[in-house]
């Protein structure tokens, strides 16, 4: 409960004590030159760059215009560009991706926002039927700019119905790119790369990171930034194990490292950013450095991304493997709401250390799951 | 061709007792209900506020996560409860725990679902509201928008091809009519002849969009607040 409380506050952002925590405050300058950014600030920045840069690029979706956003991600841009450039939609999922596909075909570019990827399940067929797929079918002569973004996954004490991750869903499908940031240095560098980007993206943030701040240099802060797609990013280097993570569980990885370091084990903690295309190279590259590899996500298990990244290893790095690959997912049941039931179903930093260890025999195998 | 004006002459009947200050108009018909109806009415209209104040307070303290009130809907919740009787089955949204409250959930069964604690009939599952009861015939509310409403008109198609005397019932909000579940629903209900009622809670709003930003045509009935909707089939 208290937890929701501090995350609540800390993403107020106009809250008295939220001034009063310098950490979390946006664009504040130190001495060391280093600039501090909330995750939520780098969005709207980035929106708000691509808007400014191409009259084309337009934003759509429940409460974007007059609420400033669900999240306050598109804070301030009604009141800066108007009324046709962001457009609060009637609650129909269905009803306004359709829209927004179809201002794509002909060559707008809208970025859909979602209140929670949650909802797109009532969009899901204009995403993959006709977004996705129409660059193909109609042999490159349909173009289809658009982003669909929001939050994904689990935030904490919503049920089933709002935490759910759609990762490795999007990932499966051809026509899609999937994206999903951790750091303000993602967010900003993948939404513009998704922005600019012609073909349909899917761009799968996290609740619980919107408050969060991270560190950002001068490079980032630029408008012309952009971070490649289809290109992991190496957090952490080491040489014993590597650990795949996309999103909030980069940071629980890195958690986890931290204290593998104090056993004596070096991680080497790979943050995706690019679901689809998926950065087969980094992670093959990386395992057959450390020879062992634990893959974690928060969805769940069956056909997730950690499957795909199992195979792809197998597949291209086999006898490099010194132990099987282990997984660590989300629990393979419908996200329960109490709060001590969700801890158990959501990978926590010590399920991601006892994993690691098991890979490097510090600990007895797990028997088969049935 | 012809082009048909928007506003024929002739409009379709809407039946309606209270105008927009809340007092009857002085040409229209409606039944009495008895003393011991209208106390209870009042009752639990009070006792619904009540409960929505303090569970209300308790989520902006953290103890809870999440609340939604029926702040100017009691009179809904409460009045439609009246009218339909215990055999109805009900497919809610999410603001209408003023049904179960008529039909006899406990303030403790209210409390339970909210803090997901081992007596809640979900055993902590489900999010803080979304209340649900086999006993008084009360479905478990979804979060999902307008998804009750085509689940409402099979509900009802069952309880036809059964040949029970019953209907079913489900409530939405009038940002809810966007979604295009909520054409189905009606437009199966219809085809089907089901019988379903499906009540709009009309307060003019959908979170912060008015309903100015979901219709291109204003309603022909003025009031933005508190209208309450029947639609028969």
């Amino acid at each position: 409960m208290w937890g929701i409380i501090r995350q609540k506050v800390a993403a107020g952002g106009g809250s008295p004590v939220a001034r009063i925590r310098p950490v979390v405050s946006n664009l504040r300058n130190y001495s060391s030159a280093v600039k501090q950014m909330m995750v939520r600030e780098a969005l709207n920045s980035a929106l708000d760059e691509e808007m400014s840069a191409d009259p084309k690029v337009f934003l759509m979706g429940e409460e974007v215009g007059e609420y400033q956003g669900a999240y306050k991600i598109s804070k301030g841009l009604l009141e800066k560009y108007g009324p046709e450039r962001v457009l609060d939609t009637p609650i129909t999922e269905a009803g306004f991706t359709g829209i927004g596909v179809g201002a794509a075909y002909y060559g707008l570019k809208p970025v859909v926002e979602f209140m929670t990827f949650n909802f797109s399940m009532q969009a899901i067929d204009h995403i993959i039927n006709s977004a996705a797929k129409s660059n193909y079918m109609s042999s490159g002569q349909i173009s289809v700019p658009i982003v669909f973004r929001g939050p994904n996954g689990a935030a904490a004490g919503v049920g089933a119905q709002h935490s759910h991750c759609y990762a490795a869903w999007y990932a499966s499908v051809p026509g899609l790119k999937v994206l999903s940031p951790y750091s303000s240095e993602d967010a900003r560098g993948l939404l513009k790369a998704a922005i600019r980007d012609p073909d349909p993206v899917v761009f799968l943030e996290n609740e619980l990171l919107y408050g969060e701040s991270f560190p950002v240099s001068a490079e980032v802060l630029d408008s012309s930034f952009c971070l490649p797609i289809g290109k992991a990013k190496i957090e952490r280097e080491g040489k014993d194990v590597t650990i795949t993570a996309f999103s909030k569980i980069v940071g629980l990885s890195l958690k986890a490292a931290e204290i593998l370091a104090k056993e004596g084990i070096s991680a080497e903690v790979i943050n995706l950013r690019s679901i689809r295309p998926l950065d087969r190279s980094t992670i093959n590259a990386s395992v057959r450095k450390t020879n062992r590899l634990v893959t974690v996500e928060e969805g769940f298990p069956q056909h997730g991304v950690g499957a795909e990244i199992c195979a792809s290893v197998i597949e291209e790095s086999f006898g490099y493997l010194d132990a099987p690959v282990e997984r660590i997912a989300g629990a393979d049941v419908p996200m329960p709401y109490a709060a001590n039931l969700e801890r158990m179903a959501v990978p926590q930093v010590e399920d991601i250390v006892r994993a690691a260890k098991r890979a490097c025999y510090r600990s007895v195998p797990m028997a088969a799951a049935a | 061709m012809r082009f048909i004006s928007e506003s024929s002459e002739e409009r379709i009947p809407c039946y309606r007792v209270l105008d927009d200050d809340g007092q009857p108009f002085p040409d229209s018909s409606f039944v009495k209900v008895s003393e011991g109806v209208a106390i209870k009415m009042y009752n639990d209209m009070v006792t619904l506020q009540t409960m929505d104040t303090i569970f209300y307070e308790a989520q902006r303290q953290g103890r809870i996560s999440f609340y939604l009130t029926t702040s100017g809907e009691e009179a809904i919740n409460i009045a439609s409860a009246a009218a339909i009787k215990n055999d109805d089955f009900v497919v809610p949204q999410y603001r209408e725990p003023g049904v179960l409250l008529w039909r006899g959930f406990s303030m403790q069964e209210f409390a339970n679902q909210c803090f997901g604690n081992k007596a809640d009939y979900g055993k902590g599952r489900q999010m803080p509201i979304h209340y649900g009861s086999n006993k008084h015939n009360y479905f478990t509310v979804s979060s999902t928008i307008a998804t009750q409403l085509p689940h409402a008109v099979g509900a009802a198609y069952a309880l036809k091809m059964d040949r029970k005397d019953a209907c079913a019932v489900t409530y939405f909000g009038d940002g809810g009519t966007s979604e295009g579940d909520f054409h189905a629903a009606l437009n199966f209900s219809a085809v089907t002849e089901a019988p379903v009622i499906f009540i709009c809670r009309n307060n003019g709003w959908a979170i912060s969009t008015p309903i100015s930003d979901q219709f291109r045509s204003i309603p022909s009935l003025p009031c933005l607040s508190n209208i309450l909707t029947i639609l028969l089939r």
